[in-house]
């Protein structure tokens, strides 16, 4: 039976949460608690500090 | 003709404001059977020309652009003019003013040609409008010109304007430009104003232009560039000097040239392109090495899920999707499904691969890649096989940029070659945050090498 427009648009979208789910997990360590994200020029910043987080 | 030339040739005298506009209206009336333009603004484009030719008369002389033609995408609000975003839903909204960008390139003389078509609310990759036209590519009109921002590239292609503004949330500065054989900057995020401009994503969105050369990039960079106290995420950094003079040598510029993803999958005349222009820079001096990329795969899927998700909240009173194309629907009713701990945790994974991409930028200063695995593909082609690896037409077009917008580095794509069938073939050239005067530098030495 030919897959309905609903369970195409699922199964792209599981893909997708199983790719981030599976590269949560194996980053744990180094993932942050929060999601704030700026961006600061290299030449005031050392690097790694692209990011803030808090 | 670039913005430059056309600049000599009003300073010369050769030619007048109103004389440059009108050829340009011209050959959009005769040639435009690409369908770039969804609103033509003639006899607006035509006074403001006649006021730059009484300025240059006065010795007023605005910059770069005074009396140059641009355009813009639909997505860009211009005061008294209608904005639709190729979209019914917008299909009678008149901004009562200018994006910070325009008002920035007006007030540096440029005149405006009107509105260009674009792939519907800039989410998609091959500018079939089904409300206002599918764009053609002007090097071969049976091809798509790639999207979103898919007038701005053939306009350009076309020769009817040397510089157009488009947006750039997962390729689609860099799409259109790969596809038509022009330039085309995603600067950095924050670093242009998006004041004005409908959103698509908004921690995705990113303003740029497109060129008929790298040169008019920077020239444009240097226009609009620059902090915007309507704009929260516009950054503070110092402004470079976008004007500054190209090397002619790229001596001690370290180059890397991945070993992973970026050339798997990838059309033949495409890598040998790509691969051409990277051996040209070598012999100009950079010290060419190999580098492995952060896992691009998952940076891509975090991508998709950010921008599924900010782009449906954007339209959650749309119930029915009568009024938008099916592709686009889709898109959005995708992105209605992903959940708020999806969209957290692919946010929360920005910072480590920022972390990944920091580390890459202590070994390189420039990342050269194709900018898509393929050439145009053909108006009717939804799938595309490279090399015996099958994908939709989409995906093909996203799979080499959408990561560089979840990281925000800015990324230029340029012209680099062509195929056995006479398209174009793009070469992208990324680096860390902020670099984008030092890309456009590069990108200025290495097509004097192409062009």
């Amino acid at each position: 039976m030919p897959e309905s427009e609903d369970e195409r648009n699922r199964a792209i979208v599981d893909a997708l949460r199983s790719s981030v789910a599976d590269a949560v997990d194996r980053l744990a360590p180094e993932i942050e608690p929060a999601l704030r994200y700026t961006l600061a020029p290299p030449s005031e910043a050392a690097p790694g500090h692209t990011e803030d987080t808090q | 003709m670039r913005a430059r030339e056309i600049g000599k040739m009003l300073r010369s005298g050769r030619a007048s404001c109103v004389e440059i506009v009108q050829e340009a209206l011209r050959q959009i009336e005769k040639r435009d059977r690409f369908r770039t333009f969804i609103t033509l603004t003639a006899a607006e484009a035509l006074e403001e020309a006649v006021e730059r030719d009484k300025e240059l008369a006065a010795g007023i002389d605005r910059g770069p652009f005074h009396g140059v033609p641009v355009a813009y995408k639909d997505l860009f609000y211009t005061k008294r003019v209608r904005t639709t975003g190729g979209s019914l839903l917008f299909k009678d909204f008149i901004p009562e003013q200018d994006a910070t960008v325009v008002g920035r390139l007006r007030a540096g003389g440029a005149i405006s040609l009107g509105k260009l078509n674009q792939h519907e609310l800039a989410y998609g990759t091959t500018s079939k409008n089904p409300h206002f036209g599918f764009v053609l590519n002007p090097r071969d009109s049976e091809h798509i010109p790639g999207g979103s921002s898919g007038g701005s590239g053939a306009a350009i292609a076309a020769g009817f304007v040397p510089m157009a503004l488009g947006t750039d949330t997962g390729g689609s500065i860099r799409i259109p430009a790969s596809y038509c054989g022009v330039a085309g900057l995603k600067p950095t995020y924050g670093r242009v104003s998006r004041h004005g401009v409908l959103p698509l994503a908004f921690s995705l969105d990113t303003v740029g232009p497109l060129g008929e050369t790298v040169e008019d990039c920077a020239l444009a960079m240097a226009a609009i560039a620059g902090p915007d106290p309507h704009d929260p995420t516009s950054s503070p950094a110092p402004l470079p000097d976008f004007y500054a003079r190209p090397s002619t040598r790229f001596d001690g510029l370290r180059v890397g040239v991945p070993s992973n993803f970026y050339f798997d999958h990838i059309g033949t005349d495409v890598s040998a392109s790509v691969y051409n222009a990277i051996e040209e820079m070598r012999r100009l001096g950079a010290v060419v090495s190999d580098v492995r990329v952060p896992d691009v795969l998952e940076l891509n899927a975090a991508h998709q899920i950010i921008q599924g998700a900010e782009a449906s909240s954007l339209y959650m009173a749309e119930h029915d999707g009568s009024r938008i194309g099916l592709d686009v629907w889709r898109l959005m009713q995708q992105g209605r499904l992903i959940s708020g701990p999806d969209y957290v945790n692919a946010q929360r994974l920005r910072t480590v691969y920022r972390r990944q991409f920091d580390a890459l930028w202590q070994s390189i200063d420039v990342l050269a890649t194709p900018t898509t695995p393929i050439t145009a593909p053909r108006l009717e082609q939804d799938e595309v096989e490279t090399n015996g690896y099958r994908e939709s037409s989409r995906m093909a077009a996203t799979r080499l940029v959408r990561a560089i917008n979840l990281i925000g580095e800015p990324a230029l794509s340029m012209p680099c070659g062509s195929s056995r069938n006479g398209l174009p073939v793009g070469l992208q050239l990324v680096g860390k945050p902020f670099s984008d005067a030092m890309l456009l530098g590069v990108g200025q030495t290495l097509e004097r090498r192409f062009l």
